[in-house]
């Protein structure tokens, strides 16, 4: 591709001139006569310097590159001009395919909140990419099924950047419960401590031993040994409740001490920046920031060095009994507790210690029982 | 053979061409220009030369086998060797 130039020629005789031109295989695409002494010519970028040296008594004048070499001049002077707007361009894409917000209409909060976390398990969250139009019909099929008691009717409607949802919730009428007598009964044997009765006949009082299955509160309300009525009994329960523990406890234990020692991290997603330094250490993360469900978070690293020790008879005993408690303790309310225990045997072993320890117990001991 | 002719002809242009259009003469597959002034233009070719005639004769475009020739055009002579 040949580039053009666009000259200026100034003298006299131009005629002339040109059939000089010709004769020196020097050619014009182009010939613009501006007055009789002046023309301007579209001519080779090539042969430019030819005609400057070879007719030195005119006056030859580069105005401008023209064609190709003029587009790439330009597309040069403009590059900033020109990423910008590719930049801006690309951008407005990105953009236009992020949410930036959802809107769950509807008058009950719980829904609302139940609606947006599966949502946000499906990855329809504020800044994330959108879903195409199958995948939102997907996600919508699958929560109406899941909550097919809850809503009737749900739709996602993409409004620029804002995902509008609306929910028609389903009104199932409920027929009335049907009341049925009932007793509260002991669910074990136990030595009653408190008796808390709302409805029903006491039968039981405080201090008394009970075994399974006996009815502590009836729904038969009686008088003069006659049951005047039936209803469901009310109430709760508590007792003492005896244990029988074994348990074997290993002499070694390993230990881990903390050295002063902290380092910092930093984690995307379940993958950490830098390798960690510590052959043993606990973490210790905090979430930065989220950018379209990649999640930053900034960790502390704690050392620790394992330790083994070799307990005396005493502590694995302790440690032991502390197992018990916390065994129990896990599975109870807050008024149930561990009342006493009591080591009743124990055997040595190379590496372990044998235990028989008797727990008492207090614990919720009534359970309802229809009729 | 008549195919291949007229294909080289298109491809290949080899012959002359002389185009009269509304004040402009365009000339294809010239050799020389012996003489050009505003009134007089002589265009040589391989077997004849062409001598124009006019008003305000200016040259346009002047290429290795292309010339347009812009004025007001009274004669064209044709002058076989």
């Amino acid at each position: 591709m040949n580039n053009y130039i666009l000259v200026s020629i100034k003298g006299d005789y131009l005629n002339l001139f040109l059939r000089n031109c010709l004769n020196n295989n020097i050619y014009f695409r182009k010939i613009k006569y501006v007055s009789s002494n002046k023309i301007i010519v579209e001519i080779e970028k090539s042969n430019y310097n030819i005609l400057k040296k070879r007719f030195k008594s005119y006056k030859i004048k580069k105005i401008k590159d023209i064609g190709f070499i003029y587009l790439q001049k330009q597309l040069k002077n403009n590059i900033h001009l020109i990423i910008a707007f590719i930049i801006g361009i690309f951008l407005l894409l990105f953009m236009s395919k992020i949410i930036i917000k959802i809107d769950i209409i509807h008058s009950d909060y719980e829904l609302r909140r139940i609606i947006k976390l599966e949502l946000e398990d499906y990855g329809v969250k504020r800044l994330s990419f959108k879903k195409s139009y199958k995948e939102l019909q997907k996600i919508k099929n699958k929560i109406k099924e899941k909550y097919k008691d809850k809503i009737e009717w749900i739709e996602i409607i993409n409004e620029g950047m804002v995902y509008s949802v609306r929910i028609e919730e389903r009104i199932i009428n409920e027929n009335p419960p049907v009341v049925s007598n009932c007793h509260i009964v002991s669910k074990k044997d136990a030595f009653v401590t408190d008796i808390i009765s709302s409805s029903g006949e006491r039968l039981v009082d405080i201090n008394t031993y009970v075994s399974k299955g006996e009815i502590l509160i009836s729904g038969d309300i009686t008088f003069n040994n006659e049951i005047k009525a039936s209803i469901c009994a009310k109430g709760e329960v508590y007792g003492e409740v005896w244990y029988d523990v074994n348990l074997k406890i290993p002499l070694k234990k390993t230990l881990k001490e903390k050295t002063n020692n902290k380092r910092y991290n930093l984690k995307i997603n379940n993958h950490k920046i830098f390798r960690s330094q510590y052959e043993f250490y606990t973490e210790e993360k905090n979430k930065i920031f989220d950018f379209f469900g990649v999640n930053f978070y900034w960790v502390k690293e704690y050392e620790y060095k394992e330790k083994e020790i070799i307990m005396t008879e005493e502590e694995a005993l302790n440690y032991g009994l502390s197992k018990i408690d916390e065994s129990f303790t896990n599975k109870f309310s807050l008024k149930e507790k561990v009342v006493s225990k009591k080591v009743l045997k124990k055997s040595l072993n190379d590496s372990t210690i044998n235990i028989e320890v008797f727990v008492v117990v207090k614990e919720k001991i009534s359970t309802v029982l229809t009729y | 053979m008549n195919i291949f002719n007229n294909m080289k002809s298109f491809l290949y242009e080899q012959n002359y061409s002389i185009n009269l259009y509304n004040n402009k003469l365009y000339i294809f597959n010239y050799i020389l220009l012996p003489k050009f002034n505003d009134k007089e233009i002589n265009v040589k070719f391989e077997k004849f030369n062409i001598a124009i005639t006019g008003k305000n004769l200016k040259i346009t475009k002047m290429e290795k086998k292309e010339l347009l020739i812009e004025g007001i055009i009274n004669n064209i002579n044709f002058n076989y060797e």
